[in-house]
């Protein structure tokens, strides 16, 4: 299976969590999920996450002047934002429990 | 300009190339300037600090450029198309509108306000109209064609997007002119309706966007930024091969080789000249009104003295945006020699 399918679904997690630690930006973000392994996942994936993040407004922006010269956004987590990412926390937890489970058996039982 | 336009020199060859192609696609998506302009100084931004710090391009955007396009204009939905739509009918409402109170200030100052609800637009604003939206459309097309083919075909450089766009703009925008100034109505059309839908649609399009593009201001690329970018793009190579060309004709008439010193300073010359051509253009502008006017007094005749001041007025304002867009090429072209001659020299400081 694709693995940008799986991604999907918890990027938007992955990004808001990492904007929840302080404020940040563009390429800090983007710096921060391929250190952790996300390299080559990516692929323009990360500008409309933060687009629906902020759209939904679970992160708020504010635009200063880089040190390269162009305007750059700085994000910050919103109390919505907040709560949001403890819910999503709570959610990946049951399912990630329950998947293991699940495909942890699978594989116990092709081994038998 | 503090736009990405000012940045794109300080891209590396790999990133300029990436950057160039994102911009083209985008420039070919159907959204409003302000959303493009916005995503493109956030790219730059994450460009040139993932450049500092010496992070490949491909980190940032995979092998699949066009993978990476799609995925950065995914976000954009029916609002930001709307608000393209409402952006490329600005300008036409202001066409409508200024023409349309063109129409009625005759008719006021002749007659006084009573006469303005029997006055019909003498221009072909249905015609008018029909071809903006025959233009939006055939834009909307090309832009299509443009997404679809950039990446199979050898790339479709931003310069072949512009061609295109400018092909279609003239081949549209004369005739759509001259059809709305010389060509009869349909229908007779009262001068006042039109001034007030027209007025009705910029007052609700400033209304929605005006905070937007109060906000979005500093970022904007404006037509002028591209046109300045076209121009100083090519300026470092042009002015190689000038001194070459220079050089080599110094060394036919037996002068031997031509210092680079004489040439910067033949340059800066030249350039301090072209600096001062703006008292000529304000007198080729008020030159050729006058000529003008007068022709078409002495010809035509004006009815009126409103039509005088009319005449007057419009001819002014097609001047100012004909000789105006020339002068600033003209000026980015001299601007941008003379900070390659401070470059050069800084350089040759340097090398002793």
């Amino acid at each position: 299976m694709e693995e940008s399918q799986l991604l999907k679904g918890i990027l938007e997690g992955c990004v808001l969590s990492i904007i929840s630690r302080g404020e940040t930006y563009g390429y800090e973000i983007l710096a921060e999920l391929i250190a952790c392994g996300f390299q080559g996942l990516m692929e323009g994936t990360l500008y409309p996450i933060l687009t629906r993040l902020e759209k939904k407004k679970l992160i708020q922006c504010r635009r200063e002047k880089s040190p390269f010269g162009p305007i750059r956004k700085y994000f910050s987590i919103t109390a919505e934002g907040e709560i949001y990412l403890n819910s999503f926390r709570d959610s990946y937890r049951k399912i990630t429990i329950s998947a293991d489970r699940i495909l942890n058996q699978e594989a116990e039982n092709r081994h038998g | 300009m503090d736009n990405y336009v000012a940045y794109i020199d300080q891209l590396n060859e790999e990133y300029k190339d990436a950057f160039s192609q994102i911009e083209t696609y985008l420039s070919a998506e159907n959204i409003d300037s302000v959303t493009r302009g916005d995503q493109l100084n956030d790219l730059m931004d994450l460009f040139l600090t993932a450049q500092n710090a010496g992070t490949p391009v491909r980190n940032l955007t995979g092998n699949n450029l066009e993978q990476f396009c799609l995925c950065f204009a995914s976000e954009y939905g029916w609002k930001q198309r709307l608000q393209y739509v409402s952006e490329f009918f600005k300008a036409p409402a202001w066409f409508i509108l200024v023409f349309s109170v063109l129409d009625l200030i005759p008719a006021v100052l002749d007659s006084g306000l009573g006469a303005v609800f029997s006055v019909e637009n003498t221009t072909n604003i249905p015609g008018y109209l029909l071809i903006v939206v025959l233009s939006a459309v055939a834009g909307m097309m090309v832009g299509a064609i443009i997404r679809h083919f950039m990446f199979r075909f050898k790339r479709v450089s931003m310069r072949a997007l512009k061609v295109s766009v400018l092909v279609i703009a003239l081949g549209v925008m004369i005739p759509s002119m001259l059809f709305f100034l010389f060509g009869e109505s349909p229908v007779p059309i009262p001068a006042w309706a039109t001034a007030i839908a027209s007025a009705l649609y910029l007052a609700v399009y400033y209304l929605f966007n005006g905070r937007r593009l109060k906000e979005h201001k500093s970022g904007q690329v404006k037509f002028w930024d591209t046109v300045e970018e076209d121009v100083l793009k090519e300026l470092p190579k042009e002015m190689e091969t000038k001194y070459q060309k220079a050089n080599q004709k110094s060394m036919k008439k037996g002068n031997g080789e031509l210092p680079m010193e004489v040439f910067l300073e033949k340059e800066e010359q030249d350039c301090k000249k072209v600096l001062k051509h703006k008292r000529s253009y304000i007198l080729a502008a008020i030159l050729i009104t006058a000529i003008g006017t007068l022709f078409t007094a002495l010809t035509d005749g004006f009815e009126r003295i409103s039509d005088l001041i009319l005449f007057v007025v419009l001819t002014l304002l097609v001047e100012y945006l004909i000789l105006g867009f020339f002068w600033r090429v003209d000026r980015s072209g001299a601007e941008g020699r003379l900070e390659w001659i401070r470059q050069q020299r800084e350089k040759q400081d340097h090398d002793e």
